[in-house]
């Protein structure tokens, strides 16, 4: 939780820099924060059990972070189980790492609606995880909603891609 | 034309009737196609206006005799009936009337 | 035959007099409806508009045309003088109902003085005037002005020409908060961002915007303040923080929340302080809006098994169910005076906005399009703004809550969402 306020500690103090930006009255002042995107580190030699290369090395089950749904569901499908499991695993061993899991949802219909289908998804995700082992605290569940299609185009298959929750470690968000 | 007796009943022949009939429906027309109801205008609001006419059918004046409530619609309302001036004639002079009173529903279906 | 005729004819007339139409020889007409569909007014050029950068009556005469209501006579390149009364019969048989005069003085101080005049042409009447000094600079806002004059004149309805709409511009990774006049023009950004940002959403004062970024990889609710560019941190708690709705005196705002479990609807002051919840769901409430009045708030909930919008009292208690039919209704948006409700619907054709006569909660398809959402009221309630879908791009377009006049808006971007209407400019 801690890692996420950076950012927005970041932006704060870019506005109170930019402020200059006015332009006549009733204009709107332009506050340009494009080229700043807060990352936070995270320090490899407190990581136990699997190492931190297993969270990117592709032979490693830890590098699969995405679960997928079906249309207008949350539940999560039994191919996902050991993957989930993994994860638990990995946070339980290592109660320094928090993840964040973001959830999607495929892009029709209302935005703010699909971001609470995808808070639901997210929100499956980490139940699942807490219920494997994880601790409550280490995980955060948001939504994308449908604003970060991993998929482009609009087929079924596309559609399907982007209902989708996935999992952040510190350092990656 | 007319054919037989006139009725000595105390109403108009149906042929005068039609004639009123078609008299009434001309103007009505020429109004309702000169009125443009206001935005927005909710509920069934009517107005009531006394129009008196020239024998050619011209706008002599035009009075608001019970207002709809709604200001701007008793505004396009007179707006309309002068608009429409010269106002249509009837088939027949004997039909004609200098004082009409129009009465106005402009939510409801014509 | 003639002669006989001509006696049946009078005696008939004297019938009618005497007997089918007592009293006076007046006949009563009833007329149901209305057939005209636009106001017929001349715009002419004010005198000495050409000492402007810009011209006015170019703009007038588009905000009176886009609004559906009114048909221009055209007058050439004549100028009516604020100072004399136009020639108002002449007018009149051109077709003019109203016509606006004016006139432009430049001062010595660079600024100019305007000063213009509407005639009703029917009545012979001049029904208003007004008269200000402005910057060359103010010479849109000037025009926009007038129009809401002469809207208001003519329709006893206020203006929108005035007001500003927010929206968000995104062209490949870059997401932009713009603001613009209601026509589109004179944008300006207020927020750039690698990352989404959704649901803007203005508050009365006309000065503030409400709405979710994702800069933090996650929905965040920021308030910010337009004139200065300040914004502050309304809502992040563990979970998304999204749909920020202004309640009607700006103090406070309903946002969703996760922080507790599902997507559930609380109450936040404007500062972010004391917030509480609205009411206890099992699932999903999103998209809170507020009546006019503050009494109720509209939401869309899946508590019934589908997405379909409900309302609840400001104060908490029972859920109402609005939406009756259909499979999924979504993002509510009760008009300003209260008595009908936009929101988007899906049905065979796709995703289209509707609006629900609330009393008899009789409902109307407004669009023809198939991708639309994001409906929001003009302050005076006749126009809705939403977004909508041209060749897989995103566009603003506008239609009347009485489906007569539907328009697009001429943002030059490449794919824009999400659009607000904004407040009436305060006087």
């Amino acid at each position: 939780m801690k890692r996420l306020i950076l950012p927005v500690l970041l932006s704060t103090l870019l506005v109170a820099c930019g402020g200059t930006g006015g332009t006549q009255q009733g204009g709107a002042a332009v506050d340009d924060r494009s080229a700043t995107t807060g990352v936070a580190t995270v320090n490899a030699s407190d990581v136990s059990g699997a190492g931190i290369a297993a969270l990117t090395d592709p032979n490693n089950i830890l590098s699969k972070r995405s679960v997928y749904f079906d249309f207008d569901q949350f539940v999560i499908r039994s191919e996902f189980q050991s993957q989930l499991q993994a994860h638990a695993g990995f946070l339980a061993q290592n109660p320094q790492m928090r993840m964040l899991v973001q959830g999607n949802a495929d892009e029709r219909g209302s935005r703010e609606y699909n971001l609470a289908l995808g808070q639901k998804r997210a929100e499956a995700v980490k139940q699942a995880l807490v219920l494997m082992g994880a601790r409550e605290t280490q995980v955060e569940s948001v939504s994308l909603g449908e604003e970060k299609p991993r998929c482009l185009e609009r087929t079924e298959s596309c559609y399907a891609e982007n209902r989708r929750g996935d999992m952040l470690y510190s350092g990656e968000f | 034309m007319m054919q037989g007796e006139p009725s000595t009943r105390p109403t108009a022949t149906p042929a005068t009737q039609a004639g009123l009939a078609d008299y009434q429906a001309r103007i009505a027309a020429k109004v309702r196609g000169n009125l443009m109801r206001p935005p927005g205008l909710e509920g069934n609001p009517e107005a009531v206006f006394m129009v008196r006419q020239h024998p050619d059918g011209s706008v002599v004046s035009v009075r608001l005799v019970r207002s709809s409530g709604v200001p701007a619609l008793d505004d396009a309302i007179e707006r309309a009936i002068l608009r429409s001036s010269p106002l249509p004639l009837p088939a027949a002079n004997e039909l004609f009337r200098a004082d009409l009173e129009l009465k106005f529903r402009p939510n409801e279906q014509p | 035959m003639t002669q006989f005729l001509t006696s049946l004819r009078t005696a008939l007339a004297l019938l009618l007099w005497a007997l089918a139409i007592p009293v006076h020889a007046q006949l009563s007409i009833e007329i149901t409806g209305a057939g005209a569909t636009r106001f017929p007014v001349a715009i002419p050029l004010l005198e000495r508009e050409a000492s402007l950068p810009r011209s006015i009556t170019d703009v007038v005469r588009a905000d009176l045309e886009r609004s559906g209501l009114f048909s221009l006579v055209d007058m050439g390149l004549v100028a009516l003088p604020e100072a004399a009364i136009p020639d108002l019969q002449g007018l009149r048989q051109r077709g003019a109902d109203a016509v606006l005069t004016g006139s432009v003085t430049p001062l010595s101080d660079g600024r100019h003085d305007i000063r213009v005049r509407l005639f009703d042409t029917q009545k012979g009447l001049e029904i208003g005037a007004i008269a200000m000094r402005i910057a060359p600079a103010q010479s849109r806002a000037t025009a926009h002005r007038i129009a809401d004059f002469i809207y208001e004149k003519l329709t006893g309805q206020p203006g929108y020409f005035s007001t500003r709409i927010a929206y968000v511009v995104k062209s490949g990774q870059r997401y932009e908060l713009q603001v613009a006049d209601a026509d589109g023009e004179n944008p300006q950004t207020a927020l750039v961002s690698r990352e989404p940002i959704i649901s803007p959403a203005w508050a009365p004062d006309g000065q503030r915007l409400a709405y979710v970024s994702f800069e933090a990889k996650k929905p965040i609710i920021y308030v910010h303040h337009l004139p200065t560019g300040q914004r502050q941190v309304v809502a992040n708690f563990r979970g998304s923080n999204s749909a920020p709705a202004w309640s009607p005196d700006g103090q406070r705002l309903a946002v969703v929340l996760t922080k507790d479990g599902p997507s559930q609807i609380y109450l936040v002051n404007a500062d972010g302080s004391g917030v509480r919840r609205l009411m206890t769901s099992s699932g999903i409430d999103t998209e809170p809006a507020w009546s006019a009045d503050g009494q109720w708030i509209y939401f869309t909930s899946d508590r019934g098994g589908g997405a379909q919008i409900y309302r609840v009292p400001t104060s908490g208690g029972t859920a109402q169910r609005v939406t009756l039919e259909g499979s999924y209704n979504v993002t509510p948006r009760p008009s300003p005076d209260g008595r009908s409700l936009a929101f988007v619907t899906r049905n065979d054709r796709g995703f289209q906005l509707a609006i629900m006569e609330l009393a008899s909660r009789q409902t109307t398809i407004l669009t023809d399009s198939v991708r639309d959402e994001s409906p929001s009221f003009a302050p005076n309630g006749r126009m809705l703004l939403y977004a909508s879908e041209i060749g897989n791009r995103g566009v603003l377009a506008a239609v009347s809550a009485d489906r007569r006049v539907s328009q697009r808006l001429s943002v030059q971007a490449a794919d824009v969402r999400e659009p607000a209407w904004g407040p009436l400019p305060r006087p």
